[in-house]
């Protein structure tokens, strides 16, 4: 199956090989004495090859002057050219690349320059891949200390030797030990202390630039299928640092296969909004099942964002696998790069989309918030045409090529179809809620390693035990008392990266989105639950402007903080009137998510809602 | 702490002034002016809808509040000076409103402030813009929004920021 597919592909480029041969004639005023046509037309035996390897181009020209070509290189440093003659020159591939690259190569006429011909050439790097049993790729993972999993590894395209098997740190790291058929058992070590990161390399013995990596986590006890590890490392892009934001990573597979699969990183774990939602740029190589109508139309969807911010992308299909557990055919938005038409009851904030990893800070958004869908709020689904209200600007059906009008008004989205933008978690075996665990960071700027647990009572490690539960109102809020404020629309958000609250605290000059005091400042508040629950909760403030430049490219800050409205706004109280925990109120805390959805037992529903908020 | 526009709508609210909400709301008619504007186009738009009903703004020494609730459950109210020229917007409900009605001529100061703000450190937070002629505080996450808009320059005397909520 897949050297048949191989196959037409070699077809498929060799046939373009010959169509590239350029025959263009000088037309007169050329350096060409007999003014008869110059020709070049190039031949080669591989059109596509693996890293380091060489093949000879031959050029067979038609030059009255007999004259022969000119050989360069495109991209220039994408491997090298040698041995260059009149008529022939060998190409050799780069030692090692990430991905598929393409080299172009040119051929010029002595006689007359503007005559050209061009080959391309199709390298592939040699990949090494690291599965499970199953056959599904290896993202990050946690083992109890003592226990052990089977890892293979895997060499494309494959040598006669196999891999190699390595460990790190050198010790304290357990051991790992090559059985057959490119198979490893690793075995944790039998006590560690605290969370432990081990990596396991394997790496082809023919190719030895060529290999794969994971990291397990080994924890004292409470890992499982249902246990993934997070860190708040100051995110994947390259050249920015994303300040107290918990990244994680997922498989993300084509639906229905456990190949067309692909680890993603950097994914940005929100408890403040619901669905998956992926840059394409993320998947270069995957395709997705996007959602269409009865006549063809894409469903599109829009995240709009306080900030005036907004996420759009097409409804798509993915089987998503996070950890051991498993969402299939889960609805999410697939951010597309390109720039597309956007409705303005979409880009109502007139802010860029967020549709790159700069923009976005992260390669995804994995929103695990309150709701099963993006849509929802207390039991009423605001997009399915089950409730009066006009529909919100969430959904916009699209012509696949035309693509969507600025006018074009929001439509119906029904969850029973699996239109919905939806809560990966209520797909999962353990579907009740999550729990975000992070310890508290070393000091300012510190990298923190913690854990996403999903589920809530449904396993031995994500028991509620002795958690203060927090009930909330018929808008997913409970109340904050601060400073004589009652803040009736307080919330818990893992993806806001500071705590956020109306104070007469000073701004910072350099952004007012942040406070700037004179000193460390400590505060207290607390938080009330609509029908239950209270929690005393004591912080502090740093000035942001101080530990940005003092920590540069800092990952975790426990004490930043900005302003949400401004004191005394809401002294009287007020509806709108917030909290904004985010981030920095996870760190030393276990934060409990539970979604809406009064699912056996009884005593996990509670509140206006059956959503609520534990730590 | 006293709110002078919000007390005088509570003690003031009428009938009328509630059958013209509903109507507005159904008709999905622009229904209330923009940040800036006056209430002569609040008086057009309800003039084609109830020429026969009574202004709906209750007026005040110093400022007057007209609460509107957007056909998708959000709820911006819009205070005006006694001259009836609109002075700040709040809301709260599980969508943004509709900015660009909203904010009307002050729309594209607060989307170049926005995209501003973004440029700053990176991450998601709350919108803070504090401009001589324009503050914007908008907050909240998926399904839960609230925020409000004034001009401090064209607050009436005796209104604090602070009652703009």
């Amino acid at each position: 199956m897949m050297s048949a597919s191989i196959r037409i592909v070699r077809k498929f480029v060799w046939l373009g090989f010959l169509l590239s041969v350029l025959f263009l004639a000088s037309c007169g005023g050329g350096s060409s004495t007999s003014g008869a046509p110059i020709s070049i037309t190039l031949s080669g035996p591989a059109s596509s090859i693996s890293v380091g390897e060489a093949v000879t181009i031959e050029a067979t020209v038609y030059d009255p002057n007999k004259q022969g070509v000119t050989w360069t290189l495109s991209p220039a440093t994408f491997g090298t050219l040698s041995a260059g003659t009149a008529t022939a020159v060998t190409y050799t591939a780069p030692a090692q690349i990430t991905q598929t690259g393409k080299a172009t190569i040119i051929a010029t006429s002595i006689t007359n320059p503007t005559i050209t011909a061009s080959v391309e050439i199709i390298v592939s790097p040699v990949l090494v891949s690291l599965t499970n049993t199953f056959g599904l790729a290896l993202a990050p993972f946690t083992l109890n200390q003592g226990a052990q999993t089977t890892m293979v590894a895997t060499v494309t395209p494959s040598g006669p030797h196999g891999v190699t098997w390595s460990l790190s740190p050198a010790t304290g790291a357990g051991t790992l030990q090559a059985t057959f058929a490119s198979q490893a058992l690793y075995t944790a070590p039998s006590t560690v202390s605290s969370q432990t990161a081990v990596t396991v390399t394997a790496t082809s013995v023919d190719t030895p630039t060529a290999s794969a990596s994971v990291t397990i986590y080994v924890l004292p006890s409470g890992a499982g299928p249902n246990v993934v590890p997070v860190s708040v490392n100051g995110g994947q892009v390259p050249g920015q640092t994303y300040a107290n934001g918990a990244f994680t990573s997922i498989l993300i597979c084509q639906p229905g296969s456990t190949v067309a699969c692909q680890v993603v990183d950097g994914i940005l774990v929100d408890t403040g909004s619901v669905g998956l939602r992926i840059l394409q740029s993320a998947v270069p190589m995957l395709k997705f099942h996007t959602i269409t109508d009865g006549i063809g139309n894409t469903l599109e969807n829009c995240q709009s964002l306080a900030n005036g911010a907004y996420r759009w992308g097409a409804v798509s299909s993915a089987d998503v696998y996070i950890g051991g557990e498993v969402a299939l055919t889960l609805p999410f938005q697939l951010i597309p790069t390109a720039d597309a038409v956007v409705p303005d009851g979409c880009t109502n904030g007139g802010v860029q989309n967020s549709n790159t990893p700069q923009l976005l800070g992260a390669n995804g958004i994995l929103g695990i918030g309150l709701e099963p869908t993006d849509c929802t709020l207390a039991g009423t689904n605001y997009c399915d045409g089950s409730t009066n209200a006009t529909l919100p600007n969430l959904y916009y059906s699209c012509a696949p090529l035309a693509g969507c009008a600025t006018t074009d008004s929001p439509v119906i989205a029904t969850t029973a179809s699996r239109q919905q933008v939806t809560n990966p978690i209520t797909l999962f075996a353990d579907n009740t809620g999550s729990i975000l665990q992070l310890p508290v960071p070393a000091g300012p700027g510190a990298t923190v390693n913690g854990l996403l647990i999903f589920g809530i009572n449904t396993q031995i490690n994500n028991l509620l035990g002795n958690a203060t539960i927090l009930t909330l109102d018929a808008n997913d809020h409970f109340t904050t008392t601060f400073q004589g404020q009652n803040l009736v629309s307080s919330f818990i958000d893992s993806g806001a990266n500071g705590l956020f609250f109306p104070d007469s605290l000073p701004v910072c000059t350099s952004d007012s989105q942040f406070f700037c005091p004179g000193s460390l400042t400590n505060l207290t508040a607390t938080d009330q639950g609509a029908t239950q629950g209270s929690a005393v909760v004591n912080f502090s403030v740093d000035n942001a402007d101080r530990l940005f430049s003092m920590y540069p490219g800092g990952a975790a800050f426990d004490t930043l903080a900005g302003p949400e409205q401004s004191m005394p706004a809401c002294v009287g109280g007020g509806t709108s009137c917030s909290f904004d925990w985010g981030l920095p109120f996870f760190y030393g805390r276990s934060v409990f998510t539970k979604i809406d959805a009064c699912t056996p037992p009884p005593a996990m529903c509670m509140g206006t809602s059956g959503a609520w908020y534990a730590f | 702490m006293k709110n002078p526009c919000r007390e005088k709508i509570y003690s003031n609210s009428s009938s009328a002034q509630i059958r013209i909400v509903l109507l507005l709301t159904f008709l999905s008619l622009p229904a209330f002016a923009s940040l800036g504007g006056d209430l002569s186009s609040v008086e057009s738009d309800r003039m084609k809808i109830a020429p026969s009903s009574t202004t709906s703004a209750v007026q005040h020494d110093s400022c007057s509040v007209q609460e509107i609730t957007e056909a998708s459950g959000t709820v911006v109210r819009e205070y005006l000076t006694p001259a009836g020229r609109v002075f700040g917007v709040a809301w709260q409900g599980p969508f943004t409103p509709d900015m660009h009605q909203i904010l009307g001529a002050y729309f594209d100061r607060y989307s170049s402030a926005a995209n501003e703000a973004r440029s700053g450190y990176l991450g998601h937070r709350p919108l803070d813009i504090r401009e001589p002629n324009l503050v914007v505080q908008s907050a909240g996450h998926m399904r839960a929004f609230s925020g409000r808009a004034y001009d401090p320059t064209l607050l009436p005397e005796g209104v604090s920021p602070n009652d703009v909520r």
